[in-house]
């Protein structure tokens, strides 16, 4: 499984933190990446809109996020949501990938 | 990876149905990431598209009302809805929480800076309720105005510290506020980076009318401080000398232009509204140090009078801004003032001339 996670917007631009970040699965350690698909499926993930809570016009400075999942059966799957995410399930996943992008250590 | 960034959708799907594992591995990659490039393309065409001029709300406050504040703390495991839980109202003491006493005692300056500076009562000129909610998510790195508040996280502690700790992006924020409720300026291209150069200056001049400082005196940073020790800057953007506010191996280096020969045409942060606004926020700080003496007194003036004009339309970029801004200089001092030569002079030296006429 890999999944694409990049962030939109927000109060400033860095250039080094709006780069899609592509995360492998298989390479993450166990507990991590059994976290990570429990995440994915609780949030229904496929199962989701290509848009999720997006608002017609974002507000200032409000992030977006974009996730691509691409799951062992070759499903691919792409949404945008922004915050703040209403849905808890998949605020948790969106929270789980910015704090493995906080990980130096994957 | 990507390994097909050239090739056709439909060569990559037969490479999926077609190609060996490792091809089919990477024919998805580059399919997905399309995918998302263009989930991305399709959200700026639609914010640029939807250019409609749309009156502004009217107030939603009652003028004599006076300051009232109210923070919040964000619970997540209650529907995450904002605003949260109330957790000090106007006159409680403080609570000794440091965000939650940043942001009341952010909004109390930023209100009195308003009602003092420029006569508005508040961001709807109604005495609107100020609300900020803190503590927002887990180790969010960013503040944002939701359309009726002011949202902070504490920032992931890594990168950046608190975005209660910085006066100015307190004031940046709710003057995302006023725009709301007076220019309506739109939030991509160059219409938007003039939104978030007018959110900077009035944010700048918050903390120097706070600080009681000069324009000599001030450092023109935006987010001063906010950046973790370790890090390789000093604030966020710096409107004095754009493209110089950091530069460090995890953030990057600071984009942001000070000259329309430098100017950036992106598709990312919605046409690139926090890099372009380099531009009017050099120009806005060469008028105030051509004036000196406190930049809130003329230059700061001249903006937001310009900000409150009804000529000013939600999809003028910066040239069509800058005649804007001599014109309320002109109005506000005299066509021959000083001025009115500082504000033509400071876009001049950022490459916007010509600003008589149109």
């Amino acid at each position: 499984m890999r999944i694409l996670f990049r962030t939109e917007g927000g109060f400033a631009y860095f250039p080094g933190l709006s780069a899609e970040r592509s995360i492998d699965a298989d390479a993450l350690t166990d507990p991590k990446r059994r976290a990570l698909r429990r995440l994915i499926r609780q949030a229904r993930f496929f199962d989701l809109p290509e848009r999720v809570g997006v608002p017609k016009r974002c507000p200032p400075d409000c992030h977006r996020y974009f996730i691509t999942v691409i799951d062992d059966d070759d499903r691919v799957h792409t949404i945008m949501t922004a915050e703040p995410v209403a849905d808890s399930r998949l605020a948790s996943l969106v929270a789980y990938l910015q704090a493995l992008d906080l990980d130096d250590d994957d | 990876m990507p390994i097909y960034p050239i090739l056709p959708p439909f060569m990559l799907r037969h490479i999926v149905r077609a190609g060996d594992a490792e091809e089919r591995r990477r024919a998805q990659y580059t399919l997905a990431r399309d995918r998302v490039i263009r989930s991305a393309r399709m959200e700026l065409m639609a914010n640029i598209q939807d250019v409609v001029v749309m009156t502004p709300p009217p107030p939603k406050g009652r003028r004599g009302r006076g300051l009232r504040r109210t923070i919040y703390i964000f619970k997540p495991h209650s529907r995450r809805k904002l605003p949260g839980q109330r957790v000090r109202t106007e006159g409680r003491p403080p609570l000794g929480d440091p965000a939650v006493d940043e942001a009341y005692d952010g909004l109390g300056i930023a209100y009195r800076f308003l009602r003092e500076v420029f006569g508005r009562h508040s961001v709807d000129d109604h005495d609107l309720p100020l609300a900020a909610t803190v503590h927002y998510s887990s180790k969010y790195s960013n503040a944002f105005w939701n359309g009726e508040q002011m949202v902070f996280g504490d920032g992931d502690l890594k990168l950046f510290s608190r975005f209660t700790g910085s006066l100015e992006i307190i004031g940046h924020e709710l003057t995302h506020g006023i725009m709301q409720y007076t220019a309506q300026m739109n939030y991509t291209l160059q219409a938007g980076a003039v939104h978030e150069s007018i959110c900077d200056v009035m944010g700048i001049l918050l903390k120097q009318w706070s600080l009681g400082q000069t324009v000599e005196a001030s450092d023109w940073l935006i987010g001063a401080g906010l950046l973790m020790p370790g890090i390789n800057g000093a604030a966020l953007r710096s409107m004095k000398a754009p493209g110089t506010a950091y530069d460090d191996p995890l953030l990057g280096a600071d984009p942001q232009p000070g000259h329309m020969d430098d100017f950036r045409r992106m598709q990312h942060d919605n046409g690139g509204v926090h890099i372009n606004s380099g531009i009017p926020n050099r120009a806005f700080y060469l008028t105030a140090a051509a004036l000196g003496g406190n930049a809130w007194e003329r230059a700061g003036k001249v903006w937001y009078n310009t900000l409150c004009d009804k000529r000013l339309r939600p999809h003028y970029g910066f040239k069509r801004f800058a005649r804007l801004t001599l014109r309320s200089a002109a109005e506000l001092f005299g066509e021959q003032s000083i001025e009115a030569s500082a504000v033509r002079e400071a876009w001049a030296q950022v490459g916007i001339s010509s600003l008589e006429g149109g």
